[in-house]
């Protein structure tokens, strides 16, 4: 295993600002342990599992995965659900979720797919509800939403309700009908945050345990293609990422009234890619410029909300692709290194240091991190 | 305004099904609502909304869907345009309008009584015009005068744009012509809302027909005679049956298991002129078959629904060696507006080229007498149409999206049983049988269990849907072939359906 994929390799960090970060030490206290385990999903229809110890991972395991574009654990950590980004399913033009069982000594094994409704096909993105009972999945190709029932343990997901879109945007190649990207599950359960690269528009949906349904439309600038969110731990802030004029833009959103009230910020430097947030909600993480080829650190202000940027990591032609923060490490997904690099951050603030290469997954899709057991 | 059917309403437990007993397959794969439409504005008030609560829409016009394309669409709505049965409504004809909601037996019915001409159309009366004429549709006269959708000068549909609004459309070969020819034979349900067809021109049905049939009872059938009835009969239509003054006559050689005790051949004929002056074509036809049973005689009204020459029914008529009925057509026609009642059934199709291989005839003979411990297996059938003569017109494959225009046989498996506990035997033998057939000599090796496009086979009918087929790759090519047809109706479905809202599990994939 490499630990500095760097070295034969440009780079510069570069300190752009820093904001005041007076944090107390309780903050530090509250954040979640380390993560125990990484899951990362591979173009090569695979799914590599690292035992993580700092900044050593070590391969465990790779059990097969068609097209696992996006990885989630269970709330009880003892399931993961795989989003088989696939065009058919048992022939059928369709998706479909795939469930994983975790052993206790961090194995799993596949227990079952989940057929998604007719014409799902490249589903993009799972959200679990914090409860684990339901999920939504972001059907970026069919231009829908499936609601996931999801009962018992977790192992059975059912798809208990479809939301079809309808959309489309000014660009001629990428916004000819709705592309459903993300989806986020906001502070109180009953309501989904979601991005349409398609149509230039995130929604709001209501959902409860059979019914999905919008709640709000909200259009983004024409032929921004909004694609990837991450929603402020306190829930009053989402962050869009638009995939197609490569900005970032964040939202004022009242979680109570489940609606986006205004924009507050737009930003179009080196932006566009995907996002994450440092568990202290104090950080932002984004990835963008023309090869997704830099990392950004942001302050967010936690009275109005406005970014100032931090840091600005790049590397050249290193195309970042996902990624995850944890509370002392960012994990970056990098398509060209074909591997996923580390940041190391500051427990408090996330600021970040430099980073080194930890694992080797070949066409790296997707991440996901699960701490200790339960 | 449509009239909106829930699960709370007592017309919904009729309303969620269709003709096909088998769908929808659970209580959780039904429709959550039905919207009846009585008019073209109502189909547009019933898309917006169901578009707009992100429902996916299923189009019934007869219901008579083979597979579960409409009532299984779990959570979603059906659009149903069952009502949308008026012929012209009051408006001058030509054009002929009908609606998507006209049963066939009422259509010929008003077209023959109001305007004296007729659609060449199917034998099942309650099969409606919509699911009929959008997937090419054929019937007893479609030798003489082609299919139903080879006469379409024009559709009136519903499309749903990029950000989801509905727009009304009116397509000919002159306005949206892609649309209008995929219209023509692509199949139904996958494009749009089509609430009217619109024929310029109609042909006028023949002023009578004659009706003849033969039997061929199970008792005492061997191997050998049966393979010698099938060849009899692929033989003729694969030569003779070529010629334009055979163009009246078509035959259906209904081949059913064993265990429904005895097998029948139907023919309706006229002379290519629409009169039955002349019968030396039908005895000639008749007389082929003596070496395989008895001559034609009026059957006892098992044979096949619509062409059993039944005892009851027209003129008594010696013809050579045979007794055949004399009916006026629209009597004999008459005869066809029965659909059986709903049952549970899987069918499968081929379009054939040529007659019966000796391979062939063995194949089906061993199936049709096959046995399968627990199953009953009456109620089995491969229906054998003829087929050709003015279907095969080549200047049509340009204009129409019916790609099969050199076959001269037709072939519909069907089974029908009533036990939902039959369902796995029913559907083993069905398919073991399609398998077998299309694995022999005769198939192309790297098409093996399906008539994959040779000098024998012409692929599949996408009236006669079958999802077993999706198991191929290289389905959409079974039934649009490997041309350009295929591809032409894929660039049909972006433009006009790019969000891809009527969908099903064998619509044109975008």
């Amino acid at each position: 295993m490499k630990q500095d994929s760097s070295l034969n390799r440009r780079h510069f960090l570069r300190i752009v600002g820093a904001a005041p970060l007076a944090l107390r030490t309780s903050w530090a206290r509250q954040l979640p342990p380390s993560p125990r385990l990484a899951f990362v999903g591979s173009g090569c229809d695979e799914i590599h599992v690292f035992q993580i110890d700092g900044p050593k991972w070590t391969l465990k395991q790779v059990v097969a995965s068609e097209a696992p574009v996006s990885l989630t654990v269970h709330p009880n950590r003892g399931i993961l659900y795989a989003v088989n980004q696939v065009t058919s399913h048992q022939d059928l033009p369709t998706g479909s979720v795939e469930t994983f069982v975790l052993a206790p000594d961090g194995r799993f094994t596949a227990f079952g797919k989940t057929s998604l409704s007719l014409s799902a096909i490249l589903p993009r993105h799972l959200a679990l509800s914090p409860d684990g009972r339901r999920a939504i999945v972001a059907i970026h190709g069919g231009g829908a939403y499936n609601l996931l029932s999801i009962p018992g343990g977790g192992q059975r997901p059912q798809v208990a309700e479809i939301l079809k879109e309808t959309g489309c945007g000014p660009h001629t190649l990428h916004q000819l009908s709705a592309h459903p990207n993300m989806a986020v599950f906001d502070t109180t359960q009953g309501r989904v945050l979601t991005s349409d690269t398609g149509s230039d528009r995130i929604s709001v949906l209501a959902v409860n345990e059979n019914n999905l349904t919008v709640h709000q439309r909200f259009s983004t600038d024409p032929g921004s293609g909004p694609a990837h969110l991450a929603l402020h731990p306190k829930g009053n802030i989402l962050f869009v990422a638009n995939q197609l004029n490569r900005s970032l833009c964040s939202y004022k959103y009242d979680a109570e009234q489940g609606k986006i009230l205004h924009r507050i910020q737009r930003i179009t430097e080196d932006t566009g890619g995907s996002l994450a947030l440092h568990p202290s909600g104090r950080t932002l993480y984004t990835i963008g410029g023309e090869q997704d080829d830099v990392v950004q650190v942001w302050y967010i202000d936690p009275i109005i909300g406005r970014l100032n940027r931090l840091q600005s990591w790049q590397q050249n032609a290193g195309r970042s692709i996902a990624l995850t923060a944890e509370r002392d490490a960012l994990f970056v997904l990098s398509h060209t290194l074909n591997g996923v690099l580390r940041f190391a951050a500051d427990p408090t603030e996330g600021r970040l240091s430099a980073p080194t290469l930890v694992a080797e997954v070949p066409k790296p899709l997707s991440i996901a991190t699960v701490y200790g057991p339960a | 305004m449509p009239i909106i059917i829930t699960r709370d309403d007592r017309r919904y437990a009729s309303l969620q099904k269709g003709h096909n007993a088998r769908f929808p397959e659970t209580e959780t794969d039904a429709a959550k609502r039905i919207f009846l439409c009585e008019s073209s504005a109502d189909a547009a008030d019933a898309l917006e909304h169901i578009v707009s609560a992100g429902l996916r829409p299923t189009i019934r016009s007869g219901g008579h869907c083979y597979e579960d394309f409409v009532a299984n669409n779990p959570g979603g709505a059906i659009l149903d345009l069952s009502l949308l049965s008026g012929v012209n409504d009051g408006r001058s004809a030509p054009p002929y309008r009908l609606g998507p909601g006209v049963q066939l037996w009422n259509g010929y019915l008003e077209l023959y009584k109001l305007y004296g001409v007729t659609l060449p159309g199917g034998t099942c009366g309650t099969v409606a015009a919509g699911g009929h004429i959008s997937g090419g549709g054929y019937g007893l006269l479609s030798r003489l005068h082609g299919l139903s959708s080879d006469w379409l000068t024009a559709v009136e549909i519903l499309t749903v744009n990029g950000s989801g609004k509905v727009i009304p459309r009116r397509a000919d070969a002159h306005h949206e012509a892609d649309l209008f020819r995929a219209c023509r034979g692509a199949g139904g349900g996958g494009l749009g809302v089509i609430t009217s067809y619109e024929f310029d021109n109609l042909p006028q049905p023949p002023a009578e027909v004659i009706e003849a049939y033969i039997s061929f009872p199970w008792e005492g059938m061997t191997e050998e005679k049966f393979v010698t009835l099938l060849k009899t009969f692929g033989e003729y239509w694969e030569t003779r049956g070529k010629h334009p003054d055979t163009w009246g006559m078509f035959s259906v050689l209904e081949v059913s298991h064993q265990a429904g005790g005895h097998m029948g051949m139907s023919v309706q004929f006229c002379n290519p002129d629409g009169r039955c002056s002349d019968l030396t074509v039908l005895n000639e036809y008749l007389d082929r078959f003596l070496q395989c049973g008895s001559p034609a005689s009026p059957a006892d009204g098992t044979g096949h629904a619509g062409l059993s020459a039944r005892k009851d029914a027209g003129e008594s008529l010696c013809s050579g060696a045979h007794t055949v009925r004399r009916r006026d057509w629209l009597d004999a026609t008459g005869g066809n507006n029965g659909s059986g009642r709903s049952t549970r059934a899987k069918y499968k199709s081929a379009y054939m080229k040529r007659g019966f291989t000796e391979g062939e005839a063995r194949c089906i003979y061993k199936h049709m007498t096959r046995t399968i411990p627990n199953v009953d297996l009456r109620g089995s059938v491969i229906e054998m149409d003829s087929y050709g003569g003015a279907i095969n017109r080549k200047e049509l494959l340009e204009t129409t999206s019916v790609a099969q225009r050199s076959s001269v046989l037709k072939l519909q498996f069907m089974t029908f049983w009533g036990n939902p506990e039959d369902d796995a035997g029913r559907l083993q033998w069905i398919r073991d049988l399609y398998k077998d057939l299309y694995s022999g000599t005769d198939s192309d090796p790297a098409h093996k269990e399906t008539p994959w496009w040779n000098s024998r086979y012409e692929g599949c009918y996408i009236n006669y849907p079958d999802r077993d087929m999706l198991s191929y790759t290289y389905w959409p090519q079974l039934y649009y072939g490997p041309g350009e047809l295929y591809p032409f109706l894929q660039a049909v479905k972006r433009k006009y359906d790019p969000n891809n809202i009527f969908h099903h599990a064998m619509s044109i994939r975008p």
